[in-house]
């Protein structure tokens, strides 16, 4: 999907506004600390994934997208999920009172598992179904693909020419996935001269390394 | 089965725009209690995130790692060719942060982080990322003009230093891995790791400088 997210090389932003290491808040208000400490914790709908739920948050509308604060957006993002798959209403979100309880869902998280919750590990690996079909240094083409749906290739790089410079191994593809179809593709590191994708912009002696699935890419 | 349809989820994003409250303060509280009611969020589970993320988690571990990497070259080595592996004899890998690589800084070289898409950051190792990191002007930037934007934070690179610019586009996290700070060869590990600024491991800016961080703090 062409969307407001994917931001990279977009111009005419300003100054990267930043405080002092030691003076920024880890929250700025109790509401963004009450959504970050939800989104840890809810059950939620039992086919979302990780993929699905950031393509939740790509189809904010634009305009909110860019104003709205960051941890809004996670709350867009859980309250959609919700009202998609059934298990609340709109009306529900905007009263917080329940027209109806779920049934056969898990129990809440409990406060006892947090931290194993946070130390556990997210494996994104997929079994090899083929040899892949680039070797580290070979050089590759990025489709001039433009999916209706999630995909993690962003704009700036499509139709340009890299070079593979790492090889991660089969990884659950992300346009397949968000839409409910978990399956395994290569994924490579990818370098791109900055001057290929950026010809008035980009220094001589920069490259930006994108990771890509196999699909994204053909020989160059 | 709920449906994964980006033209359903625009409508839902459309209605919700016109039907709740703008202000977020009352949509998180009435999404609170609406789930605490359905029986899917314990809201004591929410106070604990908030205490761990608020007291505990911090790039405390990604400082503790650069510093060995800096006083043990056989643990370096194993850093750069199996950043996974390496973090997790540390006890440092978790959620968005179990798949690593590390990028070293060389005199030569200067590597920075971004996420275009999103905010894919590496938490186990570096905490919540911070509000610069998540600002479109930062995503939009730093892939396009680089050089410009470190500058921003202090950090002006010689012409013939190479910049590479690394978008988290997959499930691998980055980890920038600063140059060791000249002067503190007799310095000990724990006074090492407290140059080591979350800034210098995102790549933008050099460790011991501006924000380095009090280990007493933490």
């Amino acid at each position: 999907m062409d969307g407001i997210h994917d931001m990279g090389g977009m111009q005419g932003f300003g100054t990267v506004e930043h405080e002092p290491e030691d003076k920024e808040p880890v929250f700025y208000t109790e509401w963004e600390a009450r959504m970050r400490g939800i989104s840890a914790s809810l059950v939620g709908p039992p086919d979302t994934t990780l993929d699905w739920g950031r393509h939740v948050i790509e189809c904010i509308p634009p305009g909110d997208y860019l104003s709205i604060e960051y941890y809004n957006k996670w709350y867009l993002e859980a309250a959609a999920d919700y009202v998609n798959s059934g298990l609340a209403t709109i009306n529900e979100l905007v009263t917080g009172k329940a027209e109806s309880i779920p049934q056969g869902m898990d129990e809440p998280m409990l406060p006892e598992v947090v931290r194993a919750e946070f130390g556990r590990r997210e494996r994104t690996s997929m079994p090899a179904l083929h040899p892949e079909a680039f070797q580290i240094g070979a050089a590759v083409h990025t489709r001039q693909m433009t999916p209706p749906g999630h995909t993690r290739l962003p704009r700036y790089a499509r139709g340009h020419t890299g070079r593979i410079h790492a090889f991660y191994g089969w990884h659950i593809l992300p346009d397949a996935n968000a839409h409910g179809e978990k399956r395994g593709e290569p994924l490579y590191s990818v370098a791109f001269r900055a001057s290929e994708l950026w010809p008035e912009d980009g220094g001589q002696n920069d490259h930006v390394y994108i990771d890509m699935w196999e699909s994204y890419l053909e020989p160059a | 089965m709920s449906s994964h349809d980006t033209q359903h989820i625009i409508e839902i994003h459309e209605q919700l725009h016109s039907d709740l409250p703008s202000d977020p303060a009352l949509r998180v509280k009435a999404l609170e209690s609406l789930l605490v009611e359905k029986g899917l969020l314990n809201s004591q589970t929410v106070d604990e995130w908030i205490e761990m993320f608020t007291e505990e988690v911090g790039p405390k571990n990604g400082a503790l790692v650069v510093a060995r990497s800096w006083t043990d070259p056989a643990f370096r080595e194993r850093l750069l060719e199996n950043a996974t592996e390496a973090i997790n004899e540390m006890g440092f890998l978790g959620a968005q942060g179990s798949q690593m690589v590390v990028v070293e800084n060389t005199p030569d070289i200067h590597n920075v982080v971004v996420c275009t898409l999103c905010s894919c950051y590496p938490w186990p190792v570096l905490g919540l990322p911070p509000a610069w990191y998540k600002s479109a002007a930062y995503r939009a930037r730093v892939v396009r003009n680089p050089r410009g934007v470190l500058k921003e934070f202090g950090l002006e690179l010689a012409d013939d230093v190479k910049v590479r610019v690394w978008d988290s586009t997959s499930e691998m996290r980055y980890l920038v891995l600063p140059e060791r700070p000249e002067g503190t060869e007799g310095m000990k590990m724990d006074q090492l790791a407290s140059l080591v600024s979350r800034n210098s491991m995102v790549g933008t800016e050099k460790a011991g400088v501006g924000g380095s961080r009090s280990t007493a703090e933490e």
